[in-house]
């Protein structure tokens, strides 16, 4: 049994990423995407026009006629069986399906051309994602904070994907999970970059990929992904995530998004897990000015050493007025100022880890993002003034 | 041109390294045992996946283990191996 809260209802996200490990596809998908409906032949004129790199006019009748066969015979029978374009074999006409990965931010812009990585590096990323247990083996591994041993993520995986408590999978089940991971899982996740296996110390590390979104390691796309998470309705003003797992989510999924600025806080130490730093550090990266309040010197220190465009500021206890000393709110990602998560802490369970639930609310003109710009807006232009004076000042 | 006859052997060449390539080079081999054109032939695809065909056999580490694929398309009994298509008479 797979956890069915987790699933995307109704798509094949293993058929989804399967046919986008491929560049040709992908480019079919983005010149479809782009132009509508149209013939074989032209789109085959187009496509060759792309990967040989010639103008559209110069392509040869023998380029366009092996694109053609190309087309009938691999991609488009396989594109329109996974429902992302419907294929006339009579007419050899080919019409963009409504699929909702089209209305997946991070999958647009991957068609679009906008993805830095070259185009063997995403084969490699989508292959490794054409599977459920691959996708949960990243969501587990994307919530530690350091490497973790292959027997407790196999454990993790088992529980996740079974739905169960963690001390009901048994050792066999475990130990037969490790063969998989071994022959099956690590090879792909290890090519994509995405995983870093140490085999002498049996142990595993999340690494990430510029291009992958925290929706798809829980099989959900981004429209969804917010209902994915929560039982309340998806347009509900503001929504309400609980468990400390899919409060990180959303945080990451948060950072994933923002385009030009990302404030947050994390008033705790130990809030921030691998995947989260990985995707501050590749926000950083693509240019966002991001903001990071932590009290927590070994992250203060870390974020000086690997990312050190991130302007690292120190929660003091009146921010806000909100009474951050008694650690009521442990995580703030605010993100573009119109997306935001407020995280609270909650008492301690016996693994020594917070409870925690957040709201969250998205959209400029959502109650709870306006409140927030509202609140932070002084701060915020504070931080754009000593941006703009070339920060000598020192946090 | 390469001829490849009803159980004729087709040697493939250097270029045979990825799908595209290999999708082509067997739809080729059946068309011309078939004496059809690739362009009026049901989609390959529906009989094998070539991605699947490609992850097989075109990969040189995993070649040296000298896999060998036969299936079924346009009636033909079609076998690969990573250097080779055969392409059996139509029923």
């Amino acid at each position: 049994m797979t956890n069915q809260r987790n699933r995307e209802p109704g798509v094949d996200l293993d058929a989804l990423f399967d046919c986008l490990s491929s560049d040709p596809r992908r480019r079919l998908l983005g010149i479809l995407q782009r132009d509508g409906a149209t013939t074989r032949a032209a789109l085959a004129t187009a496509l060759a026009s792309q990967v040989d790199g010639t103008e559209p006019a110069r392509v040869t009748a023998d380029q366009s006629e092996r694109f053609r066969v190309v087309l009938h015979h691999a991609h488009l029978p396989k594109l329109d069986a996974a429902g992302l374009l419907e294929y006339d074999l009579t007419e050899h006409v080919v019409e963009p399906a409504a699929h909702p990965a089209f209305d997946d931010p991070g999958i647009g812009s991957v068609l679009d051309g906008q993805s830095a990585a070259d185009p063997g590096s995403l084969d490699r990323l989508f292959k490794a994602l054409a599977d459920n247990r691959r996708r949960i083996v990243l969501d587990v591994l994307s919530h530690q904070y350091q490497a973790i041993h292959v027997e407790t993520l196999a454990r993790e995986v088992l529980a996740k994907s079974r739905d169960i408590p963690e001390h009901e999978v048994s050792d066999q089940q475990a130990e037969e999970l490790l063969v998989s991971f071994y022959h099956t899982d690590f090879p792909p996740l290890q090519d994509a970059g995405l995983i870093d296996y140490d085999a002498e110390g049996g142990t595993v590390t999340y690494e990430g990929h510029p291009d992958l979104r925290v929706p798809w390691m829980h099989s959900a796309l981004r429209p969804n992904f917010r209902a994915s998470l929560t039982d309340c309705p998806a347009d509900a003003e503001v929504g309400d995530i609980d468990g400390r797992e899919n409060v990180v989510s959303f945080g990451q999924s948060l950072v994933d998004r923002a385009d030009d600025e990302l404030f947050m806080m994390f008033t705790s130490t130990g809030l921030l897990e691998a995947g989260c730093f990985t995707r501050i550090e590749q926000a950083a990266d693509r240019g966002v000015d991001v903001y990071l309040g932590t009290a927590d010197t070994t992250v203060r220190e870390f974020v000086r050493e690997y990312a050190p465009s991130v302007t690292l500021w120190e929660p003091e206890t009146n921010w806000l007025d909100l009474p951050v000393e008694e650690d009521n709110v442990g995580r703030l990602v605010f993100a573009d100022r119109e997306a935001v998560m407020i995280g609270t802490l909650g008492e301690k369970t016996d693994d020594g880890v917070h409870e925690e639930e957040a709201i969250v609310g998205e959209g400029a003109d959502n109650t709870l993002v306006v409140l927030m710009r509202q609140i932070l807006r002084t701060r915020l232009e504070q931080f754009a003034r000593e941006d703009e004076a070339e920060t000598e000042v020192q946090f | 041109m390469r001829s490849v006859g009803p159980d004729g052997g087709m040697d493939l060449d250097d270029s045979f390294d990825t799908e595209e390539t290999l999708s082509v080079t067997v739809v080729t081999a059946v068309a011309e045992a078939t004496g059809q054109s690739p362009l009026e032939m049901d989609p390959l695809w529906e009989s094998i996946d070539p991605d699947a065909l490609a992850s097989l056999l075109d990969d040189t580490a995993r070649s040296a283990s000298s896999p060998t694929v036969t299936f079924t398309y346009c009636g033909c009994r079609v076998t690969v191996t990573p250097d080779d298509i055969q392409v059996g008479q139509p029923n």
